[in-house]
């Protein structure tokens, strides 16, 4: 499915070690007592590929994606992104490193600024990366971004309220887009929208994956929706991962009870619909 | 008639006393209900719930599906008599057991929430004082309703906790709500819902909001009390996946219509709208990895703003020029309904 095949490593994550203080209480801080977020987690993307990390609420996903674009500076470990080490760098070296790994947030409604237009939001990116795109291109390359995520170049001088939940998502992709990053980290970014417009987003990710040769790092709690996504995936609990797998492996032959219990708690149509002739002209139908 | 200055006058009476009830009748039946935001300030009038019918027996479950902004929550809220602000019902009627909940009057609509009517929300943290301990939040419900004394209600509270499978149920009674996980927190909030016994329960979006491992418990529970109390369900849900376990009837909205009704499982084997048919499409189904997800072009429509005729149409594939009259309600199959002028063409026969 995709270009290259998945063999030289984008992102390398050795003993990742995140611990916070337990609240945030002044005394708390002092007491010594620690949260542990993410608590020794090895992973590798491969390029190309598409690993997806699941997990329930307080599993750590969020946290280690936070570690993993930099947001947060991990307490211990390595990450290794495109051969340089992203937890050593400060300054300006960081900052160049970031262009390479953006975030997808879950939330359209709240991770856009609404009083800035589509134009603005989307090339925020280039101004901060100034070596990117030169000042005299910027209009130019926000509408290519908007085109390239399914939106109209139309859009770019209209606010977020005006769009729906499933526009403002690809408003969020088209900015984490425009520093052309080698890999995408999507924390829950289908979750909050409807099931109609779920689908129109994750084939989008897919479309874009085969287009630009990104790596995602794909966060959800809906197994279905990242078997759908994923090449290999990641299971997270309590800060460690617990198994790791091809697609085929974990949902055909999961080994850790915590998997098999997360795969037989998740929603499924299949039973529903059996007896129902599936694609009989299939998705086909509607085109 | 004017409401009382007092604080706790008597209670108007049971439903049952009032002419129109009927034992017999279904526990909750909506008919064409209509319910609109009316014009103000240059805002034109959106009519969010337009002409919805359905109805649940006592034992049954029934689910009401449908994106944001299909009018499902808005529905069940009407059942209950606890519309926004500014929201108005211009026709229909809401029965509970024959008796037209419309028709009403605010003291005697408030014997009839929790006694049978309740309603279990999304987000119990909202639901819950955050400030007083989770048991007498409970037994307050019994002294409100003169049920019981202090002593009773607070040993009532403890009972519920435990039938809905909260652990060390007489300890916990005096915890505060954080003090729950958010599936434990739900619990609370159903036991409370079921506190006085209802006939009808309406969960709205339920367990949206919880993990998956927690929602599968959350709805099992659900089922078990139904079996337990004989409660007429109502789950209202965006997810055809979560109720396809349970749901022995299916009402799927669409811009504040019911445009298909069916048993689960015909609904799923046969469906006979295109937009149900889409909503099938789209899920993530476990086992077709490697097929691009069906998309349906577009968003729902602007309530206040509605296309002409089918509703669906903007959005719908088949749409032909006879699209642009209001479909009427086709029987498709044994209470199978369907809304659309071409729904043989769907369900392929």
């Amino acid at each position: 499915m995709t270009a290259e095949p998945h063999s030289t490593p984008v992102l390398d994550v050795r003993d990742l070690v995140k611990r916070h203080p337990a609240g945030n209480r002044p005394l708390a801080r002092r007491g010594g007592h620690q949260i542990t977020a993410v608590d020794g987690v090895d992973l590798t993307l491969r390029h190309g590929e598409t690993l997806g990390l699941v997990g329930e609420s307080g599993s750590g996903k969020s946290s280690l994606a936070r570690l993993l674009t930099a947001v947060d500076r991990p307490t211990s470990g390595e990450i290794t992104v495109l051969g340089r080490r992203l937890d050593l760098l400060r300054g300006r070296r960081l900052r160049e490193m970031r262009r390479n790994i953006q975030l997808v947030f879950q939330d359209p409604y709240t991770s856009l600024d609404p009083r800035m237009t589509v134009y603005d939001i989307v090339r925020e990116p280039l101004l901060i990366h100034r070596e990117v795109t030169p000042r005299a291109d910027h209009r130019a390359r926000v509408a290519e971004l908007l085109e390239l995520v399914g939106l109209s170049p139309d859009h770019a001088s209209r606010r977020p309220h005006e769009f729906s939940g499933g526009q403002r998502q690809r408003i969020g992709i088209a900015r984490a887009l425009a520093l052309q990053p080698g890999i995408l980290v999507c924390d829950e970014p289908v979750s909050a929208l409807d099931v109609s417009v779920q689908a129109q987003i994750v084939n989008l990710f897919t479309a874009l994956r085969s287009e630009l040769g990104i790596s995602y790092i794909f966060i959800a709690h809906d197994l279905a929706v990242v078997e759908h996504v994923a090449d290999r995936i990641a299971v997270m609990r309590r800060g460690r991962i617990v198994e790791t797998g091809t697609v085929a492996d974990i949902y055909d032959r999961p080994q850790h009870p915590y998997t098999q219990e997360l795969l037989a708690s998740s929603p499924d149509l299949e039973p529903a619909l059996r007896g129902r002739a599936v694609p009989d002209p299939g998705y086909e139908w509607l085109r | 008639m004017t409401p009382s200055p007092r604080p706790s006058p008597p209670s108007p009476g049971p439903l049952t006393a009032l002419p129109a009830y009927d034992a017999d009748a279904p526990a909750l039946a909506v008919d064409d209900l209509r319910v609109e935001f009316p014009a103000a300030r240059g805002r034109r009038t959106s009519t969010v719930v337009d002409g919805a019918s359905f109805q649940v027996t006592a034992g049954q479950t029934l689910a009401v599906v449908g994106e944001s902004g299909s009018g499902k929550s808005m529905t069940a809220r009407t059942a209950l008599g606890i519309l926004p602000a500014g929201a108005a019902v211009r026709s229909g009627s809401v029965r509970v057991h024959g008796v037209d909940l419309l028709t009403l009057d605010e003291r005697r609509l408030r014997t009839v929430r929790g006694r049978h009517v309740a309603m279990v929300f999304q987000d119990a943290l909202v639901a819950l004082n955050p400030v007083i301990p989770v048991g007498r939040q409970i037994a307050e419900v019994f002294q409100v309703h003169g049920r019981a004394g202090r002593r009773a209600a607070a040993r009532h509270a403890v009972d519920l906790l435990d039938r809905v499978r909260i652990p060390d149920a007489a300890r916990r009674a005096g915890h505060y709500p954080h003090q729950f996980s958010g599936g434990m927190r739900q619990r609370v909030v159903i036991a409370m819902a079921l506190a006085l016994t209802p006939q009808v329960l309406i969960a709205d979006e339920p367990t949206t909001a919880l993990d998956v491992t927690v929602q599968a418990q959350i709805l099992a529970l659900l089922q078990e009390l139904q079996d337990e109390h004989r409660l007429a369900l109502v789950l209202v849900s965006h997810d055809l996946a979560v109720v396809a376990q349970s749901a022995d009837h299916v009402a799927v909205m669409y811009a504040g219509q019911v445009v298909e009704s069916a048993p689960g499982y015909e609904l799923y084997r046969r469906p006979a709208h295109p937009y149900t048919r889409a909503l099938l499409d789209a899920v993530p189904r476990r086992g077709r990895r490697g097929h691009p997800l069906a998309t349906l072009p577009g968003a729902p429509p602007d309530p206040a703003r509605p296309a002409d005729g089918c509703r669906f149409r903007p959005r719908c594939p088949l749409a032909r020029a006879q699209c642009a009259t209001p479909p009427p309600v086709h029987n498709v199959g044994a209470q199978h309904t369907s809304s659309c002028h071409r729904w043989q063409e769907v369900t392929g026969s």
